[in-house]
């Protein structure tokens, strides 16, 4: 059916099938700023269009229904104001400011909420917060919690209202800032570039919904993809008949287990050996939790496979499943793993359902003990959670002109994409090419190498590109999730708050596989009981006990998700202290104060564990913990409000009660001895400079912030580093963007690729400089404004030794290539702030204020790095309150879609403020340390530790619902 | 592939809807606005657009209003222009599904989880449908299995004043236990309570302590995956007692 759409003002006569959503059709049509992965049934505002001048979704209406109307798009708004000899408007101002605003993290549901306050500015330019918010809560992001985009929105409109035009700085002076609070305690050399907040490479695309996600690139002849779920949790297919399925038009290939190879695999992206056992198989002939993978299919179009899933006929023999963890390891409990080929890792065992085992013993626990003048036990749950990324996991395979796979996937790890597929697949390395596009949000989802073996077995196949995205339901039943645990403290404490001894022990559920089991759960150990070693006589011998059984169950597996187990960690141990402080009467903070690691002692862990390899004994060296407690206290009105009964009430309302809490958390960066980054770094020309890099930006904005680091060293603009990163054919290798290490480790690849290109380019200035009768030393020569300084003033511009290398004399490639490996892991720390409003009578608690000052060392790029430390706290505002994944007694799930999985929307958040408080850590470059996963770790606790501030309840399980509350509330 | 011949239609209005359905019962898929799954199910090989159909109305009389089945849930927000409707579907819904999703469509699809239902049922709307010519109680519609029929007006009487009180997990989830207040212009008080995947009937409200027996008998048994039957017991009278001061505070027209 042909019908017209005017978009941006211009009819498009398109040929359409009826069914079509109006989103599939505007994709077609090259509008890919409409997103289509989201969900595709309304819930996140990813696909947003304006339809006459409003924000709808676009994946609500059949593209039949938008004839006759007008649709926007952000492909109609500005676009770089440079395109050659070309005159452009340039961007809009709302694009700008959300640009300058750090708006743009994964910028998957940028244009959305770019669209959403453009409809809001036909009817306001001098909107509320409030009424921002409102505009904006259509759109769900993950990334941002929304605090930079409301500030770019408010801002916009005041740029409007005054007249001011899109980068026209010199006028905004009256106008607010986007950068966050900063405390430097350890000052160091001036920098020009380093601490700057240089807008993010990749913004100015993404504010233009340009090409830029792995579902936005079509092949000729590509073939699209669906799995067949399990609707059991565990069972024996005993048949299954995909011949009606093969006969439907349209349908190119179905695979079942019969047809594959059995090779057995993990599916967690690490380093080689993965620290794991190896227990799965594309396809198997058991199923163990609902929505493992029955069968898959290729067709022509996604309603075709879709429809032939429905013709794949299964005959199952239905198992016991096991789906409370605490059953995984009773005696005569069902076996999940039964399999010959199952490879054992450590200490793994599946004939008692066990993945992993962790015993860790540092100094005398029992002795500690015995020292100690009370005994505090508690047993703590947290929950199941699930990253709820906006953009699904999607891959995109076909073979290139020299028989080689390409992978072109979303994920945070293509180097052991291309490592762990090959087997899979039964290819060599060499032929496999993995390319990583722009990521959608991963927070570690997509450090599991989830998908790409199906979009691959079935090109291998079919010989044809095939596209796997997997829908919102599939993410939720089929994807990864957090770990959840039971998890029983054991604390000795003397009678003046010192700690004697510490003990913990987690029953971690791993779900049907034991993908990242040993090491999530090695970390909730290390980095919450890390951070506590006593006081006095304790600090030299802290006693702590780590024990962990990581389990089996039919419910789908966990995995990696950003806090790395880290998370499940503090919720019990801080709880814990909050409670033990109440019991013993003392200050909440001077007690953690009072116990933590300070510098120059060991992390008391890297005695003892090191993810499954040699322990590392590491001394930490900068801790700026204290300074973040006292700027975090400041920041919240802690002095005036703890203790303060006039501010726990409110007047007129006595069922309602206010409360204040606070937790200090510790996270880590990289892993030492193991992460490795490389970076590759060429002079063009024009003195600018490609950087390659296999780092991973998954909307963090590293790409950016190696930029900066390269552009310090070599003294020019962040702008004048073309960075590619993460093509297995074209840049060096890297783990990929986990455990914190991109910053730290790719960082100092970096840099010291930098500074090699850098001492090439001053041996030639110095030829130079000798021409013109000025003699110095190459180490005396400085690289500022891009140029080379002598130390007399006299200067080369870099242009004109690029020329000169590349092409007047002794001509060379000025290059350089260097990699990274760290002995270290200085660990980042924060205090983390909350306050609340309980109702007594109904439990509702509602979060107000969420405040975090964090030690990451030296900032590189501050509203980047608040970007993080704000998207990461509003993840874990949800892991305090609302985020849960439950199973009934068959397996199967409660949440499937993001209205039951709620996700904080823009108009409901509290205010989340991020403070930086700089040390200097001498081992990361220009004395950097992490920031992206702490965020995660303290703000459940400290809201549970507000709520008990505020009603007495101490709520032990994770997140702190109504009911819970009110329970808590009627027994006392 | 062999495609199926479908005709696309958009009438100019109501009769002509009328007329199309009676020639071809069987064949006609109604698009009736923005709806959250939009398929074509096999065998329908009529498309009838509604949007030119007149269905997108409103019509302000003294006993109250007449809204149109495909108009938004937006335009139902303007039109009841209530401040505790608004909390109820700011709740449930961000603005971008509010200004897609008609009340036609959202109705096919409610159940008593549904802060907004949990509204319209308390303000005791009669719905008028293709398969309802002359017009159901909301229950009824809901209870009639409403999948495939098109709603093409709501009559909402004038009300006095509507409260609405919840509690989720966070400010707009969706909640736990719902109720609703509505005084009507004659000044009797009708409450619908929610919170779980039942619709139950409203009640008209004499004295506060009938309303809780009538809250009581709701949801004793009102056990699921989200909550207790024993929580929601006890919430849902603070919530009555709370929506129904409110009722009380402030006069709305």
């Amino acid at each position: 059916m042909k019908i017209i759409l005017r978009v941006n003002q211009t009819d498009f006569p398109v040929e359409v099938k009826t069914e079509e959503k109006l989103l599939t059709v505007l994709r077609r049509l090259g509008f890919l700023s409409a997103r289509s992965g989201g969900c595709v049934r309304g819930e996140c505002g990813a696909c947003t269009v304006l339809l006459d001048g409003k924000p709808i979704n676009s994946c609500m209406l059949f593209a039949l229904q938008a004839q006759g109307h007008e649709i926007e798009t952000v492909e109609g708004m500005g676009e770089r104001p440079h395109q050659a000899w070309k005159e452009t408007k340039g961007l809009e101002i709302l694009q700008q400011e959300f640009v300058e605003s750090g708006s743009v993290q994964c910028g998957y549901c940028t244009p959305a909420m770019i669209l959403a306050a453009r409809a809001l500015f036909e009817k306001t330019l001098e909107p509320t917060e409030e009424q921002v918010r409102e505009a904006l809560s259509g759109v769900l992001c993950r990334c941002t919690a929304y605090v930079k985009p409301v500030q770019a929105v408010l801002r916009a409109a005041e740029k409007i209202r005054n007249g001011i035009k899109a980068l026209d700085h010199q006028q905004e002076e009256n106008i607010s800032r986007y950068e966050p609070k900063m405390v430097t305690i350890d000052q160091r050399d001036e920098t020009a570039m380093i601490g700057k907040s240089e807008i993010k490479l990749d913004a100015i695309k993404l504010v233009q919904g340009k090409q830029a996600f792995t579902a936005d690139w079509q092949m000729p002849g590509m073939l699209y993809a669906k799995v067949l779920p399990s609707p059991y949790a565990h069972a024996i297919i005993k048949s299954i008949d995909a011949s009606q399925a093969r006969a439907l038009e349209g349908v190119e290939c179905v695979l079942t287990w019969e047809d594959l190879p059995r090779v057995v695999h993990s599916t967690a992206g690490q380093s080689d050996p993965i620290p794991g056992p190896l227990d799965m198989f594309s396809l198997d002939r058991k199923v163990r939790f609902v929505g493992d993978r029955v069968a898959m299919v290729a067709a022509v179009s996604p309603e075709i496979a879709e429809k032939a899933l429905g013709l794949i006929k299964v005959e199952y023999e239905e198992l016991e499943p096991i789906i409370d963890m605490r059953d995984a390891m009773r005696d005569g409990a069902p076996i999940i793993h039964d399999e010959e080929e199952y490879v054992n890792f450590a200490d793994s065992d599946p004939s008692i359902n066990l993945a992993a085992k962790i015993r860790i013993d540092i100094n005398d626990v029992e002795k500690g003990f015995a020292e100690a003048d009370q005994i505090f036990e508690q047993e703590y749950v947290v929950p199941k959670v699930q990253q709820a990324h906006i953009e699904p996991h999607v891959t995109l395979t076909y073979w290139d002109e020299d028989d080689r796979l390409v992978i072109r996937t979303s994920t945070q790890v293509p180097f052991h994409v291309r490592r762990m597929m090959a087997p899979v697949l039964g290819l060599p390395v060499k032929r496999i090419r993995v390319i990583k596009p722009r990521i959608g949000g991963g927070f570690g989802n997509k450090q599991e190498v989830l998908i790409e073996d199906v979009a691959g077995h079935l090109t291998i196949a079919t010989g044809k590109p095939v596209l796997y995205e997997m829908t919102r339901e599939e993410e939720f039943i089929a994807s990864r999730s957090r770990h959840p645990m039971r998890v029983r403290m054991k604390t000795g404490i003397k009678n003046d708050g010192t700690m004697t001894a510490n003990e913990m022990y987690a029953l971690s559920d791993t779900g049907a596989y034991g993908c990242h089991a040993l090491t999530v759960t090695g970390n909730t150990g290390q980095k919450s009981m890390g951070l506590y070693v006593g006081d006095g006589e304790y600090r030299k011998k802290p006693n702590i006990r780590f024990y962990a059984d990581i389990v089996y169950t039919n419910t789908p597996p966990s995995g990696a998700y950003r806090g790395y187990g880290v998370p499940q960690g503090y919720w019990p141990l801080d709880r814990h202290f909050e409670h033990i402080t109440r019991s013993i009467g003392m200050d909440p903070i001077e007690f953690r104060l009072k116990n933590c690691l300070r510098p120059g002692e060991y992390q008391p862990f890297s005695t003892a564990w090191n993810e499954g390899r040699e322990p590392v004994p590491e001394i930490i060296q900068t801790v700026g913990l204290e300074e973040c407690v006292r700027q975090g206290k400041k920041a919240i009105g802690w002095d005036e409000k703890f203790g303060n009964e006039d501010w726990h009430t409110i007047k007129g309302k006595p069922h309602l009660r206010r409360g204040i809490g606070v937790a200090t958390v510790m996270q880590g960066t990289a892993i030492p001895y193991l992460d490795m980054g490389g970076a590759h770094l060429k002079i063009n020309d024009d003195a600018s400079f490609n950087l390659m890099v296999g780092a991973t930006d998954l909307g963090t904005g590293s790409d950016t912030v190696l930029a900066q680091i390269a552009a310090e060293v070599l003294g020019v603009r962040t702008d004048d580093i073309i960075v590619t990163s993460s093509d297995t054919d074209t840049t060096p290798f890297d783990v990929g963007a986990y455990a914190s290490s991109t910053t730290y480790i790719s960082g100092t690849a970096v840099k010291k690729a930098a500074e090699e290109v850098a001492l090439k380019i001053k041996k030639r200035a110095k030829v130079f400089f000798e021409e013109k009768e000025t003699n110095c030393a190459v180490e005396d020569i400085v690289l500022k404004d891009k140029m080379a300084v002598a130390p007399n003033g006299e200067s080369i511009k870099l242009e004109q030794i690029a020329l000169d290398s590349l092409h007047w004399r002794n001509q060379e490639q000025i290059m350089a290539s260097a990699s990274y490996v760290s002995p270290n892991s200085p660990p980042p720390f924060a205090a983390q702030f909350a306050t609340v409003l309980v109702d007594l009578e109904t439990g509702q608690v509602t979060v107000e204020d969420l405040i975090m000052a964090v030690d990451s060392g030296v900032i590189i790029n501050p509203v980047t790095a608040s970007g993080q430390i704000e998207g990461g706290v509003a993840q874990a505002l949800g892991y305090g309150v609302s985020e849960e994944m439950v199973y009934d007694q068959r397996g199967l799930p409660r949440e499937v879609d993001l209205m039951d999985y709620h996700i904080f929307r823009a108009d409901e958040m509290p205010r989340i403020e991020a403070i930086f408080v700089q040390t200097y850590e001498e081992t990361g470059p220009f004395g950097a340390k992490a920031v992206a996963e702490i965020p995660l770790d303290g703000a459940a606790p400290a809201i549970g530790n507000a709520v008990m501030d505020a009603c007495g309840a101490n709520i032990f399980d994770n997140p702190v619902t109504p009911e819970k509350i009110w329970r808590a509330l009627k027994k006392d | 592939m062999n495609e199926t011949v479908i005709e696309y239609l958009r009438p100019g209005s109501l009769e002509e809807v009328m007329r199309l359905r009676d020639d071809n019962p069987e064949r006609i898929k109604y698009l009736a606005g923005g709806s959250f799954k939009p398929t074509l199910e096999d065998g329908k090989t009529i498309i009838v657009d509604l949007q030119d159909a007149g269905l997108d109305c409103l019509e302000i009389t003294d006993q109250g209003f007449t809204i149109g089945g495909l108009a938004t849930l937006q335009d139902l927000e303007t039109a009841l222009n209530s401040p505790g409707f608004y909390q109820a579907l700011s709740t449930e819904y961000g603005l971008n599904v509010r200004n897609t999703l008609s009340i036609s469509n959202y109705l096919a699809q409610a159940n008593g989880r549904s802060p907004v239902l949990i509204c319209l049922l308390a303000l005791n709307p009669v719905v008028y449908s293709l398969e309802h010519p002359d017009g159901l109680s909301l229950r009824d519609f809901l209870l009639s299995n409403p999948t495939g029929d098109v709603v093409t007006k709501v009559k909402f009487p004038k009300f006095h004043k509507l409260s609405y009180e919840g509690v989720g997990r966070s400010p707009k989830d969706l909640p736990l236990v719902s109720v609703t207040a509505s005084r009507q212009m004659d000044g009797c008080i009708r409450v619908a309570c929610g919170g779980t995947i039942e619709i139950w009937e409203p009640f008209e409200l004499l004295q506060q302590v009938d309303g809780i027996k009538q809250v009581s008998n709701l949801y004793q048994n009102a056990d699921d995956a989200w909550a207790s039957a024993e929580y929601r017991l006890d919430v849902a009278q603070v919530l009555l007692r709370r929506a129904l001061q409110r009722l009380e505070r402030t006069q709305e027209a």
